[in-house]
């Protein structure tokens, strides 16, 4: 296995409304920061990859036209994955342990705003036993937390712990959207959506786009950069029969933490793509992450870019690592109803 | 500038939908079949497990399932959450509540709704039963709702 390294990240400002900007222009701006800080242009890149989703965009393959943000001609290797861009970094990664590239530009990018997102995000499920029902993002999300309340697993307090922490953490990001702190008496008296969720337990409509390059130990080593390592990453998807799952806990994540041996180094901090409050302090027990820091960029309950927020993990973690003492980071992003897809990603600081 | 570029905005109109047709296969169309006659039927796995919907393959090590059992029309709220104000595309305008239920000797879940009732009429381990849609569509949506048995 080669190792592979994250050389550059860029997140534009996460905004409530981008209006009449459209994907390319939110792309364009991160594509050229990721350029910038590696001294790339797109001949240096192996592959390029995005996560979208043409739902979003309300057309089959929407995503085509994302690519006019960047140089395809000369011809490009390049693909696309309808999920996350955390699942294109992913396939990206594929692509150079196989040997076809060297370098890989990874971006993600999503305009939530014009549409009813939790109802966009029902045609994303069973077609034939869920969808026709509409049950919608947060309803779905609500099973989960009212579930993990009446087997004593989570409390109101909780979630408005995890709630605050995220806000106060924001102030890390100079590109998260929401920055005000509810009271807690706010907190507990807003209407529930869906019984046990108020809009705060909900992340933010958000609109904005983010972009990453890796690449093989020598292409990092040319840079001269701090080595921030790719050390482990796995991901894994619980069935698409949402009644079969036993949504107390998630045997998704509980697997995905063996497999990339979360007890065999010392955790410095967790970036997780907790798109409800409920899910850190959820997530937190799954893991046994005990005291260890959650989501100190304000994480996605502070600016949630649909199909770029599982990439933010990873991004923000790069970012810490580089910018702090820490060694370790852990870095999480999801997909599906109640947390069915997962990724884990260790990022290791390596000094030479 | 941004103002008047916003007075110019083009519009369309546009319906959230799936633009194209489905069809069930064996599996679900039988379950989806059964449903308009008002029978609840589910699949059987090799261990006796029983999964209502009809699931086609086992959730668990992916066996390819085709038989078929019928089960009783009533059972037990595994999880809900109650919705004071329906939303947009929610079908039942009053207040509801999406819920998983298990049918009774099955071994997963339903999504589907429960109504006419109060929210602190609902908890977990309720049992419920289904209420039939008079016309038939042949779709999931054949169960309007389910509603709280009266113990």
């Amino acid at each position: 296995m080669k190792d592979i390294y994250i050389l550059a990240y860029a997140q534009n400002p996460i905004v409530a409304d981008a209006k009449a900007a459209n994907e390319v222009e939110l792309i364009m701006p991160v594509v050229h920061q990721v350029f910038k800080q590696t001294g790339f242009t797109q001949n240096d890149i192996g592959f390029t990859c995005s996560g979208s989703c043409d739902y979003l965009q309300g057309a089959a393959f929407a995503f085509v036209e994302g690519l006019s943000a960047i140089q395809t001609n000369p011809p490009i290797k390049e693909s696309h994955v309808e999920m996350d861009a955390a699942w294109a970094l992913y396939e990206s990664i594929l692509k150079i342990q196989m040997g076809d590239a060297e370098t890989a530009l990874i971006y993600g990018f999503g305009k939530s705003s014009p549409g009813d997102l939790p109802f966009v995000s029902t045609l994303q499920t069973d077609p034939y036993y869920m969808s026709p029902l509409w049950p919608d993002k947060t309803s779905l999300a609500a099973l989960q937390a009212q579930l993990l309340m009446n087997n004593g697993l989570l409390t109101k307090k909780d979630m408005y712990e995890a709630l605050t922490q995220s806000i106060s953490n924001a102030k890390n990001n100079p590109n998260a959207l929401v920055t005000a702190m509810p009271s807690e008496d706010d907190y507990l008296s807003a209407d529930y959506l869906s019984s046990p969720l108020s809009t705060y337990d909900c992340a933010p409509i958000s609109d904005g786009a983010s972009a990453m390059i890796i690449g093989t130990e020598e292409a990092a080593a040319k840079l001269g950069l701090q080595k921030i390592k790719i050390s482990s990453v796995h991901h894994s998807i619980e069935t698409s029969n949402f009644g079969a799952r036993d949504l107390s806990t998630s045997e998704s994540i509980i697997g995905l933490g063996k497999k990339i041996n979360l007890k065999s180094f010392n955790l410095d901090f967790a970036e997780l793509h907790t798109q409800f409050s409920y899910e850190i302090p959820f997530i937190r027990g799954l893991l046994d992450l005990g005291n260890i820091d959650i989501n100190l960029s304000g994480g996605p309950l502070a600016g949630n870019v649909m199909m770029a927020a599982g990439l933010d993990s990873i991004g923000k973690s790069f970012e810490l690592l580089k910018n702090s003492d820490f060694h370790n980071g852990l870095a999480h992003a999801s997909s599906g109803p109640c947390l069915q897809q997962n990724m884990l990603v260790h990022l290791e600081k390596i000094n030479d | 500038m941004t103002k008047s570029v916003d007075k110019e905005l083009l519009r369309a109109s546009f319906k959230l939908e799936y633009p194209y047709e489905r069809s069930p296969g064996p599996v679900i169309g039988k379950f989806f079949e059964e449903l308009s006659n008002e029978v609840l039927v589910g699949t059987k796995n090799s261990k006796g497990e029983i999964f209502v919907p009809a699931a086609e393959f086992d959730p668990k090590d992916s066996d390819h399932l085709s038989e078929f059992v019928e089960v009783k029309k009533e059972g037990v709220v595994q999880s809900y959450t109650w919705i004071e104000k329906p939303r947009a595309h929610h079908l039942i305008k009053e207040s509801f509540a999406f819920a998983l239920i298990s049918m009774d000797g099955t071994n997963s879940a339903m999504l589907h709704m429960i109504a006419n009732c109060k929210e602190d009429e609902l908890e977990i381990g309720k049992r419920v039963k289904v209420v039939w849609n008079e016309e038939k569509t042949k779709t999931i949506r054949d169960i309007k709702y389910f509603e709280i048995i009266d113990e």
